[in-house]
């Protein structure tokens, strides 16, 4: 199956500080492989500050990376022009409060990157209005402001305009945080029709793994920057082999009777990205740490064809296997 | 489910832009209705000022200067606030006053209100090098001295109406730089302008579809505070005597011209002075009711 | 739960707060107790009320909101009609209070020792050194590292988990009876979460504190609580104990929530989910129905007839319904409703 999507060795530094002290560098991504599938769903996991917010922004093109490259259908994204690569990828975000402007109505919201092409007139107010109907918001509510909407009803706003001009690539920023759980379910609901219906490439970025489990086919998991395990979906959930995937998934806390508090043993503190532990960057807050682990940075293991991680003492290793210093 | 859904949503009161809101605040507001008014009859009477009144302003009856207004005893209904000096009318001469007045705020800040919101829209919205620029331009402009430059400035070149406006126009942007800037930026973090731009719109069309909209707000709340400003200036440099020139007329000029008669005479000084302090405080009274109504949701 | 158990009592308790036009009535008649060591969560989706409700037991709320109840018992103190000086007397002293935003709630401009000290001050005759020594034993107690160091830290300087745990150290100094902790991890990663929550339970278990929860996550919820108070409008409309509640919802509002949840290993992958269709409603004046009937997918006429009043379930389990109380009228599935798009598209063109 053809990769749509492509990122390689993708890098993001951001340069902190002011003043006298405009000397430190943020690398907010460092070295990031990753490639999707056309018509596949990337689950992209990790806590606040990993970098995965930073990888949307490139991805739309927002921001361009400080080295790698990102490959879109083949060909780098600078090689498009705006309007060509708001043609292919768009955006679903987390803040549905402030991802509409409020000084427009629904009709000219979902209308905008239509209207960015030039195109306008009768034919695109039917198709606003047949595609307000698709993604389940009232017709009436086409010619409302944002204000009068509610949280699920501004995201189903801010899906239509993302797909009104057909992308084969959508972007999900946390799509579904701010909103409450009985409204967010019909989201999820709602995207996983319209993944189905149009052969939808995503990207779902979130740190609620019960949202990823439902939408990905795959998963990845960040951490200060970096994958850290990839694959498939069910592999992530039911043979996690990096301890920081374990500790996510532990941290889930199913709504159901005789649910315990997980035990975390992630004592230490979320380390600074200015400047990263050595060797294994998670190794700080690692309860299965060795010595190897300050010193030498693990590259990639493969696990199988499309499971990989980055960890020196991975959860199936025996004993006997594990690496010497 | 249809009936479901159509009967929780709620369905009522839809097209309600947030500049209609804003108006139907507006209508509510106690200070935006005495501001508003005064501002609208004076502005009335600048505009009908040949109508209301039979004498040129600047034609002068030196037989009958010093006629006193209608209320005082010797004052009569043919110059209801009296003469100057000059035996010119002193009504006429606030009318046309007005015009001067309301006409060089206005243009002032046109000039002034395009400087400053391009400067902190720029500042705003790129951030980085062309804001530090900026802020450094915006740090010069706040330690000049307004009133000593416009002086310097007509006192070298000379003074014309034309002139001031150019000058007051050149001062005053700052308030504009500083309030446009700090409001774009706080917008430029919203997700509505990463969608704009991840949606492929151009710059200018982010600048004036996304950014400029939704900061009209502070802008109109500037543009009324700046308005009195400028009005008051051209009045401070028209008492000292290098604004505003006769044969024209404005409300300081005759603040100025009446300054020598303030013992004697102290209406030919006190008509202008409450007819400048009635402008300004109605402008500002406006200006308070812009910033309540403009405020978002629920601070009604 | 025999009466002397009780640390909170809340009987009856209503908020009205006038807006332009109208009254809004954010809380009604809602009951809560909660018991030494006990801990009680309060549940329901933003809007429903939970918030208000643990502000008025503070005595918080703004002077417009206008409160009444038919009884506000602290451990035996009646409060309904405590003055203002009492009320901060019990503050920080033997009611604590945990809030969402530890950024928020805690004042940059000092340091975290001298704000630790200040409550201390406050509350009892104690040295300044004595007080020091206090906290920063709770801040040991409490899980930070180098505790000596942060009593020297400005909020600023600390992660949102280490707030968050000074938080928690503070609500303990005057070694309160409850503490009401309002969507404590709420602002915090995952991984952060399931430590707070931990740490919050097991002091609770050590100190016999009663703990009030309020937050909207069931799953935090699941982990958590004794108790289980769902609100929904502002009322409260289902109460059982943690593992009734889950594992048999009675109300059909809580029902919908528990359905609406995706759960890794439970859910499949895609498999549509529950939702409760619609939005919460204003809440103004007074109800002449179920205030959820026009969500309710079980809703008959008789639920529009008037005000539903709370029907006892037995084993200490209440529910504002008319719906059977042994749960033989439910169907779980009747809330995988057809989605929206599907209904629509099938009369619309069908493609995009």
């Amino acid at each position: 199956m053809p990769e749509v999507l492509t990122m390689r060795g993708v890098t993001r530094d951001y340069r902190v500080g002011s003043g006298f002290a405009r000397r430190q560098t943020l690398r907010a991504l460092r070295g990031v492989d990753l490639s999707v599938e056309r018509g596949k769903t990337l689950g992209l996991v990790g806590e606040s500050g990993c970098g995965k917010s930073t990888l949307a922004k490139i991805l739309l093109g927002v921001e361009l990376p400080s080295s790698g490259e990102v490959l879109v259908g083949g060909k780098p994204i600078q090689s498009y022009d705006r309007v060509e690569r708001a043609r292919l990828i768009q955006p679903v975000f987390q803040d549905p409060y402030s991802s509409l402007n409020p000084r427009m109505t629904v009709e000219a919201i979902i209308a905008a990157p239509m209207r960015v092409r030039g195109e306008g007139g009768r034919s695109l107010q039917t198709k606003v209005r047949d595609l307000a109907g698709e993604v389940g918001l009232p017709r009436h509510l086409v010619e409302a402001y944002p204000s009068q909407l509610s949280g699920g009803q501004r995201q189903r706003v801010a899906i239509a305009r993302a797909l009104i001009g057909e992308p084969e690539i959508l972007i999900c920023d946390e799509p579904t945080s701010a909103l409450d759980v009985s409204v967010q379910s019909q989201i999820l609901n709602l995207l996983h029709n319209l993944k189905r219906q149009l052969n939808l490439t995503m990207i779902l970025i979130s740190h609620n793994l019960a949202v990823v489990h439902h939408l990905a086919d795959e998963v990845a998991v960040m951490y200060l920057g970096q994958l850290v395990e990839r694959g498939p979906s069910r592999d992530i959930f039911e043979a996690a082999r990096h301890p920081y995937s374990d500790a996510l998934l532990k941290a889930v806390l199913p709504p159901r009777a005789g649910v315990r508090l997980p035990e975390m043993g992630l004592e230490a503190e979320f380390p600074s990205p200015v400047n990263p532990p050595s060797g294994c960057t998670f190794h700080p807050r690692c309860q299965k740490a060795r010595a190897l682990c300050a010193e030498k940075v693990p590259c990639r293991t493969d696990a199988d064809a499309e499971h990989n991680y980055r960890c020196h003492f991975p959860n199936n290793l025996k004993e006997e296997e594990c690496p010497q210093v | 489910m249809t009936d479901l859904t159509s009967t929780t949503q709620d369905a009522a009161p839809v097209s309600m832009s947030p500049g209609r809101v804003a108006l139907r605040r507006a209508i509510r507001h106690g200070g935006f209705w005495i501001g508003g008014t005064i501002i609208f009859v004076i502005v009335l009477m600048a505009i009908f000022a040949p109508l209301l009144t039979p004498y040129d302003p600047s034609v002068q009856s030196l037989s009958e200067g010093y006629v006193p207004p209608v209320w005082a005893e010797a004052g009569s209904w043919e110059h209801p606030l009296g003469t100057d000096n000059l035996g010119r009318d002193y009504l006429s001469r606030l009318l046309y006053g007005a015009r001067i007045s309301l006409g060089l705020g206005l243009l002032t800040v046109i000039i002034s209100g395009t400087i400053g919101t391009a400067m902190g829209i720029t500042a705003g919205y790129w951030g980085g090098w062309p804001d530090m620029i900026i802020n450094f331009f915006i740090t010069v402009r706040l330690t000049l001295p307004v009133v000593l430059v416009a002086l310097v400035v007509v006192a070298l070149i000379g003074s014309s109406l034309w002139l001031l406006i150019l000058v007051i126009g050149l001062l005053l942007w700052d308030r504009f730089a500083i309030v446009v800037r700090s409001a774009t930026q706080q917008l430029a973090q919203r997700e509505y302008i990463t969608s704009a731009r991840a949606i492929g719109s151009s710059t200018p069309r982010i600048l004036f579809r996304e950014i400029l909209p939704n900061i009209t707000g502070p802008l109109v709340v500037v543009t009324s505070i700046e308005i009195a400003h400028a009005i008051l200036l051209e009045a401070a440099l028209s008492f000292l005597g290098l604004g505003v020139q006769p044969p024209d007329v404005s409300w300081g000029l005759m603040v100025a011209e009446a300054k020598a008669q303030l013992l004697f005479r102290p209406w030919m000084i006190a008509i202008p002075g409450a007819a400048l302090v009635l402008l300004v405080f109605a402008i500002n009274l406006v200006g308070d009711a812009l910033r309540d109504v403009t405020t978002p949701e629920g601070k009604a | 739960m025999t009466d002397d158990a009780r640390i909170l009592s809340v009987r009856g308790l209503n908020v009205q707060i006038p807006v332009p036009g109208s009254v809004l009535r954010p809380v009604r008649d809602v009951s809560i107790d909660v018991g030494r060591g006990e801990t009680v969560a309060v549940v329901g989706e933003s809007g429903c009320g939970k918030s208000l409700t643990a502000l008025a037991i503070m005595g918080l709320l703004p002077r417009q909101a206008k409160v009444q109840c038919n009884g506000l018992h602290l451990n035996e103190e009646s409060l309904a009609d405590a003055s203002p000086k009492r009320w901060r007397q019990l503050r920080g002293d033997r009611i604590a209070m945990i809030f969402q935003d530890p950024m928020t709630a805690l004042d940059p401009c000092y340091r975290i020792g001298d704000q630790m000290c200040e409550i201390l001050q406050q509350h009892r005759k104690i040295s300044r050194s004595g007080a020091m020594a206090r906290s920063l034993d709770l801040l040991g107690k409490v899980g930070i590292p180098a505790p000596e160091e942060r009593l020297k830290q400005y909020p600023h300087q600390l992660s949102g988990g280490l707030r968050q745990r000074v938080m928690i150290a503070m609500a303990l100094l005057c070694e309160p009876e409850l503490i009401i902790a309002d969507e404590p991890t709420t602002a915090l990663d995952v991984t952060i979460q399931a430590q707070i929550l931990r740490l919050l339970r097991d002091i609770q278990r050590e100190t016999n504190i009663g703990l009030l929860l309020i937050t909207h996550d069931l799953g935090v919820v699941a982990g958590m609580a004794d108790r289980i108070v769902v609100m929904y409008g502002g009322e409260v409309v289902e109460v059982g104990t943690c593992d009734q509640v889950l594992a048999q919802p009675l109300h059909p509002y809580t029902e919908g929530l528990v359905r609406s949840i995706p759960v890794p290993g439970e859910t499949k992958q895609g498999e549509a989910l529950g939702y409760i269709p619609g939005v919460v409603p204003r809440q103004v004046g007074e109800r002449t129905s179920c205030g959820f009937v026009d969500r309710c997918p079980y809703a008959t006429g008789a639920c529009r007839k008037g005000p539903i009043a709370m029907q006892d379930a037995g084993n200490g389990r209440l529910m504002r319904c008319i719906l059977p109380t042994d749960g033989s009228a439910r169907d779980p599935d009747v809330w995988i409703l057809p989605d929206e798009t599907s209904a629509q598209s099938a009369t619309s063109s069908g493609s995009l």
